[in-house]
């Protein structure tokens, strides 16, 4: 397997009041050719401006102020304009979380299509139109010939999220960013969409950066997972590594929240307080406000990310003292 | 029901209700039109032959009755003071007065449109700062007034238009044009203003929704993006706006024709009430009203091409 996007120590600042706040900071990830790479954590704590940042659709206010962001190798901060424009949508494609938003509401799905693949293809309209109804049915919407000329307002969520999906395929991309896919739609449908979503890696072997604040959706779908809080990365692994061994305070309040039938009858878990915004956080390490481990050091100095196993980062004082068990910790609280 | 079928049926009975009162207006504003006509020496015997042919000594009704099924075949009588059928008195000076009004509607709809949109792509920036102050000047000053001053700058200084010059378009085209684009100007000025602060608002507002964000992840061109994908929605509520001021653009025909000694339905409205001309002014007012009626049915229209939501309604 080949690197084929690798975030080297991004920071984010926010210019609000001439004063600089920090969105993330830090943030080291490498995504290899292929895989589903997953990132995780509450609303808030950054994973949206990180991967809009990947393709320079960040809010304006916000700037990569340091680090760099390489796709295939080439730095994407150092691209143009122009050739940012290039990428977008034909190397790498969006997913957005709510469909009903995100699609023009006054222009048909067909014509959304077929925008897409005349903006990066020299075709012809009635060429582009046959792609795009093939894309369509790929994506598993019905009837394509009719719906090529409905506008949005008229398909259901989850065709919606099916259009955004045949949208960002329409070029064949090596690199899809689904930005909370499935968070506006319900439960069943959520299923169908990811399961289209394993199904497009698996034939046309793209690599997908999968958003996604349900831990319990990212089990299913991902071979890596990054679990994020407040603007930095607190732990890094593969899929089974996190769920066997969380390591990190808060990836294990996350593990402990995501509903299992043996849980049945006894409340759901849910860890204290909330993300702390950008003008509450402090020094230290950023989670300690909420964690029942917390000791004074904790509030005063940064944990880094340090390896616990292979391949599996942990940025917790903690985490290397491994007789502190999260059960134990917890009946002190 | 069809949406077409819908709104020009809502548009005919709002024409019926225009027509009832522009009827009663005429008979509740004092002034007895055969007074008016034969001066005040005229005998009560006189009065009354008068009164009985202009159908006065009908019932209100009766003569309701009479009016409206001439306004039906567009005949609205004869004028009292020109003896002449209000049609082609009408007929002779519609001319002006809708050329003027459309000149104006092209003028706004081709320099408001880039206007806004340069002014929201630059929103805070030097241009949007200068199309704000060029905004806020066109509001402040009334058209008559902005009539004037093109006049003196133009007319008088520059001398690239011919002062009270007016031909019809059939004999001259381009003289009926340069005598008509300045007075155009001056009722086109403020509409500019309000249609390019409305629509630089719209543009900053549709530019935050998310689908801009998904066209600019698609690849498109900042060009494509804001023409193809922003300007449309944006111009839903704009459309609105427009409509509603055709009202206005008419109204200011009226009185800038005044203001270029232009031979349009300005100065006969204002000769025709004046003179209690009821036939003639019922008959203006009733056309006018039917152009302004159509151009809001046209508009209502035109929102089911813009707006894709409204064809389900």
């Amino acid at each position: 397997m080949s690197e084929i996007l690798s975030i080297h120590h991004v920071t984010v600042h926010l210019e609000q009041n001439r004063r600089k706040l920090t969105v993330l900071s830090d943030i080291s990830i490498t995504v290899q050719k292929g895989e589903i790479f997953g990132i995780v954590g509450e609303s808030g704590c950054g994973k949206s401006v990180l991967s809009n940042s990947i393709l320079d659709l960040q809010p304006k206010k916000m700037r990569v102020s340091s680090g760099d962001i390489l796709f295939e190798g080439q730095s994407m901060l150092k691209k143009s304009k122009h050739q940012l424009q290039k990428m977008r949508g034909k190397e790498i494609s969006m997913i957005f979380q709510n469909p009903m938003s995100s699609l023009n509401p006054s222009l048909t799905v067909g014509y959304q299509i077929v925008e897409i693949i005349r903006a990066h293809q020299n075709i012809s309209k009635k060429e582009a139109k046959g792609i795009a109804i093939d894309v369509m049915k790929k994506v598993g919407l019905p009837r394509a010939e009719q719906l090529f000329y409905d506008y949005p307002h008229q398909l259901s969520g989850g065709m919606q999220q099916r259009v955004m999906i045949a949208i960002a395929i329409a070029c064949q991309p090596k690199f899809l960013i689904a930005d909370e896919p499935t968070t506006a739609l319900d439960v069943t449908i959520q299923a169908q969409i990811l399961h289209l979503l394993k199904e497009i890696r698996r034939e046309q072997n793209t690599t997908i950066l999968l958003i996604s604040h349900d831990l319990g959706v990212m089990g299913d779908m991902c071979d890596r997972i990054a679990v994020m809080y407040a603007g930095e990365i607190v732990e890094i692994g593969t899929t089974a590594q996190i769920f066997e061994n969380p390591s990190h305070p808060y990836t294990k309040g996350l593990m402990e929240s995501i509903p299992t039938p043996d849980k049945k009858g006894n409340p759901l878990y849910s860890i204290p307080g909330n993300v702390p915004s950008l003008q509450e956080r402090m020094g230290g390490c950023p989670f300690a406000s909420r964690c029942h481990l917390a000791i004074d050091m904790c509030f005063t100095s940064k944990p880094q990310l340090k390896k616990v196993a292979k391949a599996h980062d942990v940025s917790c004082f903690f985490s290397e003292m491994e007789e502190v068990s999260f059960e134990y910790a917890k009946s002190f609280s | 029901m069809d949406y077409v079928l819908k709104k020009t049926v809502s548009s005919l009975f709002t024409l019926f209700v225009v027509i009832v009162l522009v009827f009663l207006a005429f008979r509740i504003i004092p002034g007895n039109p055969a007074n008016i006509i034969l001066g005040v020496e005229a005998t009560p015997a006189q009065v009354e032959e008068l009164e009985q042919k202009l159908g006065l000594d009908q019932t209100l009704f009766e003569q309701f009755i009479h009016w409206f099924k001439g306004v039906l075949v567009l005949d609205f009588g004869e004028s009292l003071r020109f003896s002449e059928p209000v049609l082609s008195l009408i007929h002779e000076r519609m001319g002006v007065t809708f050329s003027l009004a459309f000149m104006a509607i092209v003028i706004t709809i081709f320099v408001s449109i880039p206007l806004g949109i340069i002014a929201a792509n630059y929103k805070g920036k030097f241009l949007d700062v200068l199309i704000s102050i060029g905004t806020q000047i066109g509001l402040a000053i009334p058209s008559f007034w902005m009539g004037i001053i093109l006049i003196m700058i133009f007319g008088l200084m520059l001398h690239l238009i011919s002062v009270g010059g007016y031909v019809p378009w059939s004999e001259n085209p381009l003289r009926a044009f340069k005598a008509l684009l300045f007075p155009a100007t001056a009722i086109a000025i403020p509409q500019i203003a309000i249609l390019v602060r409305y629509l630089r608002t719209t543009m900053i507002e549709q530019l935050n929704f998310d689908y801009v964000r998904t066209a600019k992840s698609k690849g498109l061109k900042d060009s494509t993006i804001l023409l193809k994908h922003v300007l449309k929605n944006a111009l839903i509520p704009v459309i609105t706006i427009a409509g509603l001021n055709f009202g206005a653009i008419l109204a200011g025909s009226l009185v800038i024709e005044q203001v270029y000694a232009l031979p349009g339905f300005g100065r006969m409205l204002i000769t025709a009430i004046g003179d209690r001309d009821f036939p003639l002014v019922q008959g203006m007012v009733v056309m006018i009203a039917i152009i302004a009626i159509t151009v809001n049915l046209l508009v209502d229209i035109s929102y089911r091409y813009l707006d894709p939501k409204i064809k389900l309604k």
